[in-house]
């Protein structure tokens, strides 16, 4: 022991909850659209609809809680005045809308049935785009050295990995008809979230100072709630689960995983003073700031299955009687 | 202790007598000799009592929210051989010369200016938080009034006006000292010429331009503390006047 603290300030977070909401949704839509590419590749355009409507969702909703976060969100067109490439979230702000923007005309193209090559452009810049937002969220936090327990070759990797793995989940969660489909996201489910896992394992374990950092700000019991509610359960009921429902709880964990996983590196790694005089104090899950951004953020993921399912159920068939759609168009 | 006569002094030769000291340059950042100055501050530790006359000063001068800091002065208590004393470590932005704070913001608010000073343009910052979360130091917060990033500016407003740092102004034991280190007849090149000093954090690569003298090995970089004022401010909860201060 140096000696004791006298005098303490309070400090502000400056990542509210809203920022748990933007990191979770945003990754669960990158892997709900790589899902779709993958099942489309493998099983054909039908098999990957159901994650191509769940990226379409989650994509439309991210940007959200993104800029509920930024605390002069007006000022939102600032990213684009200027260039600022020595800046990751600036590189974030041009991979965001990109990723937006192709999955939702990927989605439209593939409703309508219409732009068959355009519809190919557009998929592989929603890959593109979304390996880029992949990157950037990992990088983002990953770059910056004065947060340690976010510093590290750890830290990204379990962050991809359980975005990998709600991705899976909520196309899960919503369903997929195709039997072999479905049979092969529970196999990326498993696979993402074991490997999350084992991981999270090393990285804690590996280390001693960085297991002490973990544990200084983020109890044994949250570490383990997402180590066994998020990470190994998901993984076992993707893998030995049967039928629909096991699936659909899969998917709920997995996603639950996600979300304690942020939550707990997001609030642990703030609440840390790097000049041991500084007290945070984490939101609690009551807090009004935690509410309003679980509420905003699952309103306006509600909000945006809606407008989805009226491009599929009214504007897809409006567009395929266009005067350019043949019979064909009309049976695709 | 730094009064403005003293800092005037190195430019006060260069003029060449009384008339121009007391018709100086107006703005402290336009030497006589037109070099550009390079500001730091030294922090000597001998003389700090821990009074907290420059937190309240600096929050004065600058208007920085109510329970927010551009700068503060912990007060650790340290094992000595003759048992415990009271160690006192004002911090504040350090100016540095290799900031982690710049690259990362996303609109290009905040920058350096050339002497050495780190500002926000708090026109064009988004209050992303992004330069919160890189500063190692943690000397920036986000201001409650205006949604941006808020720090110490060295009192720019103070030193285009010809006045010093509010804090080095208030400074009762004259424990903060400023000034140009490229000029060396100024106090803070003299006081560095003179005595051994040290930077805080030194393994972050950081280059902080602000001194301290006397400073304890043990408060160089991560302090190792046991259950204090921030324990008991921990325990005692979120603090009582914080849905006042969102209402206001
Ligand atoms: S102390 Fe922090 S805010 Fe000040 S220049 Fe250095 S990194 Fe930036
Ligand atoms: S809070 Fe403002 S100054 Fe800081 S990185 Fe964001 S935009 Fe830049």
């Amino acid at each position: 022991m140096t000696g004791i603290d006298l005098v303490s300030v309070d400090q502000d977070f400056a990542w509210r909850p809203w920022a748990v909401a933007y990191f979770l949704v945003i990754g669960a839509a990158v892997a709900a659209a790589l899902a779709a590419q993958a099942l489309r590749v493998l099983r054909g355009a039908a098999a990957a609809r159901p994650a191509l409507r769940v990226a379409a969702v989650l994509a439309l909703s991210a940007p959200l809680p993104l800029l509920a976060d930024l605390h002069q969100p007006a000022r939102f067109l600032n990213f684009y005045l200027g260039a600022a490439p020595s800046s990751v979230m600036w590189w974030g702000a041009w991979l965001l809308p990109a990723f937006v923007a192709t999955t939702l005309l990927a989605t439209l193209a593939d409703a309508t049935g219409r732009w068959a090559g355009a519809g190919r452009v557009l998929r592989l810049g929603m890959v593109g785009s979304g390996l880029g937002v992949l990157t950037y969220t990992a990088g983002e936090t990953a770059i910056v050295a004065a947060r340690p327990l976010w510093h590290n070759a750890g830290f990204p990797v379990v962050l991809t990995l359980t975005a990998l793995a709600s991705g899976a989940g909520a196309v899960l969660i919503a369903g997929v008809p195709d039997r072999a489909g479905a049979r092969l996201l529970r196999m990326a489910l498993a696979g993402s979230a074991g490997a999350g896992l084992v991981a999270l394992g090393l990285w804690l374990l590996a280390d001693p100072d960085m297991a002490r950092l973990a544990l200084a700000d983020m109890p044994v019991v949250v570490l383990g709630h997402v180590a066994a509610l998020g990470l190994a359960l998901p993984a076992l009921l993707a893998l030995f689960g049967r039928g629909a429902l096991s699936a659909r709880f899969a998917g709920v964990a997995a996603v639950w995983g996600a979300l304690a996983f942020r939550w707990a590196l997001f609030t642990g790694a703030q609440a840390q003073s790097r000049v041991e005089t500084a007290t945070y104090t984490p939101p609690a899950l009551a807090d009004p700031a935690t509410l309003q951004s679980l509420t905003g953020t699952a309103g306006m993921i509600a909000l945006a299955a809606v407008l989805v399912a009226v491009l599929d159920l009214y504007l897809a068939p409006a567009l395929r009687r266009g005067p350019q759609a043949g019979p064909r168009a009309d049976k695709a | 202790m730094t009064t403005r006569r003293d800092f005037l002094t190195g430019a006060v030769a260069q003029n060449g007598g009384t008339e121009a000291a007391q018709a100086p340059s107006p703005s402290l950042r336009l030497p006589a000799d037109g070099h550009t100055p390079r500001w730091a501050m030294v922090m000597d530790l001998r003389k700090c009592i821990g009074c907290q006359a420059c937190t309240v000063a600096c929050a004065m001068e600058n208007n920085v929210y109510e329970g927010s800091y551009r700068t503060h002065v912990p007060v650790y208590e340290i094992e000595t051989e003759f048992g415990p004393v009271p160690a006192m470590l004002p911090r504040m932005c350090n100016h540095c010369e290799n900031p982690p704070c710049i690259p990362v913001c996303p609109v290009n608010a905040t920058f350096q200016t050339e002497d050495g000073i780190v500002l926000v343009d708090q026109d064009v910052c988004v209050g992303c938080g992004y330069c919160v979360q890189a500063c190692p130091y943690e000397a920036r917060h986000l201001d409650h009034d205006s949604g941006t990033a808020d720090k110490c500016t060295f009192c720019v407003q103070r030193l285009d006006a010809g006045l010093l740092p509010a804090c080095v102004e208030t400074c009762v034991g004259g424990a903060r000292v400023f000034g140009d280190i490229r000029d060396p007849a100024s106090a803070v090149s003299r006081l560095l010429a003179e005595h051994d000093t040290r930077n805080l954090k030194p393994e972050a690569g950081t280059r902080p331009q602000v001194y301290y003298i006397g400073l304890d090995d043990r408060l160089v970089s991560e302090v190792e503390i046991e259950a204090g004022a921030r324990a008991l401010r921990q325990a005692a909860g979120p603090a009582p006047d914080t849905t006042h201060h969102e209402e206001a």
